[in-house]
C-alpha cells in the first residue's frame, strides 16, 4: 500500500466502529498513523491510534494502566536494555551481560503485566557496547530468547533503519511502514478475548466422508488418503481440541443406534467417548442446539457449529446468531483457511490439567450430557403387543375404535356391523391389537380391516398410544401374514393428519391407493418390532 | 520535472497539507518563503519514499523543508 493509496482509503472511509489504541513505543511513531488507520479501514475498524511523546516509554510504564485502555507495544532492543539506544551514543562502560539480561526480563515483565492488546519485538543491530564482540551476539540471542519465552511475536524483515531513527526519531524504515501497520492490524483483528468452549460437529460428509444411512459403517471413512483426507485432518484437530479442554459434540440427522455403532467401530481417531454428547435424531438442528446448550449449561455464544450443509448452517444461524456457524470445506484447498478460523476461535494461552479432563468431567456429571433417544425410552417401557384376530367374534371394541377414532384413521369411514360382515364374507379379516406396558394395560388400541387382495379398508389407532411405533410394529406383523405389498384405501379428512404423516413416510401413492412396499417397510422398520414382545391371539 | 512527477507531488501535498488544489499548484510554481514544520516534513519524506520508491539518505531529509527544496531534490534524483 503506497502513501496515496492509504490516503485514498481513508478519504473513502465509511463510518466504522471507532477503536482507540495507544501505540507504545519509545521512538517517533507518528509516521505509522496513516498506515495504521488505512489498514484498520480495510478491516472495517475505525482505528484511532495515539502515540506516546518521543522517548517517554519508560515513564509511561510507571503509570498504572487505565483499565479501559487498549495498548499496543512496539519494542526495540533499547526498550529492554537502556544502554542499547543508538541515539544516546555508545556508553563508555556497560553493565555485565548477566545484568543486561536481567534488565531485559524486568522491563519486558512490566509490559506483559499490563495485559496489552499486542506486543511486537523488532530486532535491531546492537551498538558495540561490549568490549567482547561476542557478548553483543549473545545478548542479541538472549533478548530473542526472553521474547520467545513470553510468546511475543517478532517483526522480522529488517524493519529498523538507523537513518530516520537518528534524523527524525522514527526507528522504522519509512518505506516499510505499510508492512508494520499491516502486521499490527493482523494481530489486533485476530486476537480473540473470548475462547469458545463447545464445537458441535455434523457427522455425514463432515466428521467422516460419506452418508452413513446410505453407505453403512463400511462405506464411510476418514482415512489419510483420497476423499477421506480432509476428514482425517479434521478429526485429528478435534482430538487435539478435546485434549485442550474443548467440548466436542456430534449433531447428526441420523439413526442414533447406527451413529453409536459407527463411532465405536474403531475406524476413526475419535470414538464415542471422546464426545461429550452425541445428538442423533431427526429433529431440527437448531432445536438440538438449544438442548445441547441447556444440557451442558453453556451459552450459545460459546458454540462453534460445523456442517457441510449450508441449509443446516443457515437454519441454526437464523435461530441463534450468537452461534458461530462454519461450513466444512468441500475441497482440500479450503482446509487451510478453515483451520486458521478454528484456531482463532479456540486459541488458548495455557492448557491446564483441568482442561485435559474437561470432557470426562462433563460426561460424569449427574446432569446427563448424552441424549437418550426415543427407542431407548420405549424399550424401557417393556411394551407387549397382542395381535387379536377379531374376524369371527368379539368385534365390539374394534368396531367402536373404527367408528370413534379420528386422528389416526385411514379414511374416516364409519362402518356398520353388517358392512364389516359383508367384507368378511368376501374374504376380509378384522384384527385388533392390545397393548400393555410396565405401567399396566391399555386395552385394545388398534383395529384394521384387510381384504384378501391385501387392500386395507379400515385402519385406526387410539391417540393415547401415539409415538410408540405401535403402528410400525403392527404392520410388520401384517406383512408376515399377507405376502406382497399392502394397499391402503386412504382418504384425507379434516382430522386425520397424523395418519397421513405415517402414510407419507411409509407408503407411496399409486393409481387410487397408497402402497406399502413389503420389502421396503420391513427393512426400514425392523427395529420397531424389537421394542415389543409380540403375542398372537387367534 | 516530468508531468507524472508533478501530478504525484501535487497529490501528495494535497493529501498532507489539506489545502485547496489551486494553492498547491501556486505553492509549487511560486515556492519562495514557504517552509514546513517537522511533522509535515516527516509525512512528505514518507510519501516521497513510498510513491517514488526512493530511499532518501539522512542528509536528504533536511531538503524536504520547503517546496523549493523538494522540487530541487526530486529533479536531482531524476524525476
Amino acid at each position: 500500500m503506497t502513501f496515496l493509496e492509504a490516503s485514498k482509503i481513508l478519504s473513502n472511509q465509511q463510518l466504522f466502529q471507532k477503536r482507540k489504541i495507544t501505540m507504545c513505543m519509545s521512538g517517533n511513531g507518528a509516521p505509522l498513523d496513516l498506515y495504521l488507520r488505512a489498514h484498520g479501514a480495510l478491516k472495517n475498524i475505525g482505528l484511532e491510534p495515539s502515540f506516546l511523546d518521543f522517548g517517554t516509554l519508560r515513564q509511561y510504564l510507571e503509570i498504572p494502566k487505565n483499565h479501559e485502555e487498549n495498548e499496543f507495544f512496539l519494542l526495540f532492543p533499547w526498550d529492554l536494555v537502556g544502554c542499547l539506544d543508538w541515539r544516546l551514543g555508545i556508553p563508555a562502560k556497560t553493565s555485565t551481560l548477566g545484568a543486561c539480561v536481567e534488565e531485559a526480563s524486568t522491563n519486558l515483565n512490566r509490559v506483559i503485566e499490563r495485559n496489552p492488546l499486542g506486543v511486537f519485538y523488532i530486532p535491531a543491530p546492537i551498538p558495540p557496547c561490549f568490549s567482547n564482540r561476542f557478548d553483543s551476539l549473545v545478548l542479541d540471542s538472549e533478548l530473542k530468547g526472553i521474547v520467545s519465552k513470553n510468546r511475543i511475536c517478532y517483526l522480522s524483515g529488517n524493519l529498523f533503519d538507523i537513518s530516520p531513527y537518528l534524523s527524525i526519531g522514527c526507528p522504522f524504515s519509512l518505506s516499510l511502514l505499510d508492512e508494520v501497520a499491516f502486521a499490527v492490524l493482523e494481530l489486533i483483528s485476530t486476537r480473540k478475548t473470548h475462547r469458545k468452549k463447545v464445537l458441535v460437529t455434523d457427522l455425514d460428509d463432515t466428521f467422516w466422508s460419506g452418508i452413513l444411512a446410505d453407505l453403512d459403517i463400511q462405506g464411510i471413512d476418514a482415512y489419510p488418503e483420497a476423499s477421506g483426507y480432509r476428514h482425517f485432518l479434521y478429526q485429528s484437530y478435534l482430538k487435539k481440541l478435546k485434549s485442550e479442554g474443548v467440548l466436542i459434540v456430534a449433531l447428526s440427522k441420523n439413526d442414533p443406534q447406527l451413529v453409536a455403532s459407527a463411532l465405536n467401530a474403531g475406524k476413526f481417531l475419535l470414538s464415542g467417548t471422546d464426545f461429550v454428547g452425541v445428538w442423533a435424531n431427526y429433529e431440527s438442528k437448531s432445536k438440538n442446539m438449544q438442548e445441547i446448550s441447556s444440557t451442558l449449561n453453556i451459552g450459545l455464544s460459546d458454540f462453534v457449529f460445523i456442517d457441510d450443509n449450508p441449509v443446516e448452517l443457515a437454519e441454526v444461524g437464523a435461530q441463534f446468531n450468537e452461534v458461530e456457524c462454519l461450513k466444512f470445506p468441500d475441497e482440500e484447498s479450503g482446509m487451510l483457511s478453515f483451520f486458521k478460523i478454528l484456531q482463532e476461535h479456540f486459541s488458548a494461552d495455557l492448557i491446564t490439567e483441568e482442561d485435559e479432563r474437561r470432557t470426562e468431567f462433563y460426561r460424569n456429571k449427574s446432569v446427563k450430557p448424552i441424549k437418550r433417544d426415543l427407542d431407548e425410552f420405549l424399550r424401557e417401557l417393556s411394551m407387549e403387543l397382542t395381535v387379536n384376530d377379531r374376524t369371527l367374534c368379539c368385534r365390539e371394541r374394534v368396531l367402536q375404535l373404527i367408528n370413534k377414532t379420528n386422528q389416526f384413521n385411514l379414511n374416516g369411514k364409519r362402518w356398520q356391523e353388517s358392512e364389516i360382515q359383508r367384507e368378511i364374507d368376501n374374504g376380509a379379516r378384522l384384527f385388533g391389537a392390545s397393548l400393555s406396558d410396565r405401567d399396566g394395560q391399555h386395552g385394545e388400541i388398534l383395529a384394521i380391516l384387510i381384504g384378501s387382495n391385501n387392500l386395507i379398508q379400515a385402519f385406526v389407532m387410539s391417540c393415547r398410544v401415539f409415538q410408540r411405533k405401535i403402528e410400525n410394529a403392527f404392520i410388520l406383523q401384517m406383512l408376515k401374514i399377507y405376502s406382497g405389498n399392502l394397499l391402503l384405501n386412504a382418504r384425507r379428512t379434516e382430522r386425520n393428519e397424523p395418519f397421513f404423516n405415517f402414510l407419507l413416510q411409509h407408503a407411496r401413492e399409486e393409481d387410487n391407493h397408497f402402497v406399502i412396499s413389503h420389502d421396503d417397510f420391513v427393512s426400514r422398520n425392523n427395529r420397531a418390532a424389537e421394542l415389543f414382545k409380540i403375542h398372537f391371539n387367534q | 520535472m516530468n508531468n507524472n512527477t508533478y501530478s504525484t507531488l501535487q497529490r501528495i501535498l494535497f493529501s498532507i497539507l489539506k489545502v485547496p488544489e489551486e494553492s498547491i499548484a501556486d505553492m509549487l510554481q511560486n515556492p519562495k518563503g514557504v517552509r514546513w514544520d517537522s511533522l509535515t516534513q516527516v509525512s512528505i519524506i514518507m510519501a516521497i519514499e513510498s510513491e517514488f520508491s526512493l530511499k532518501l539518505k539522512a542528509s536528504d531529509y533536511s531538503r524536504v523543508g520547503s517546496p523549493e527544496a523538494l522540487v530541487s531534490l526530486l529533479n536531482e534524483k531524476g524525476f
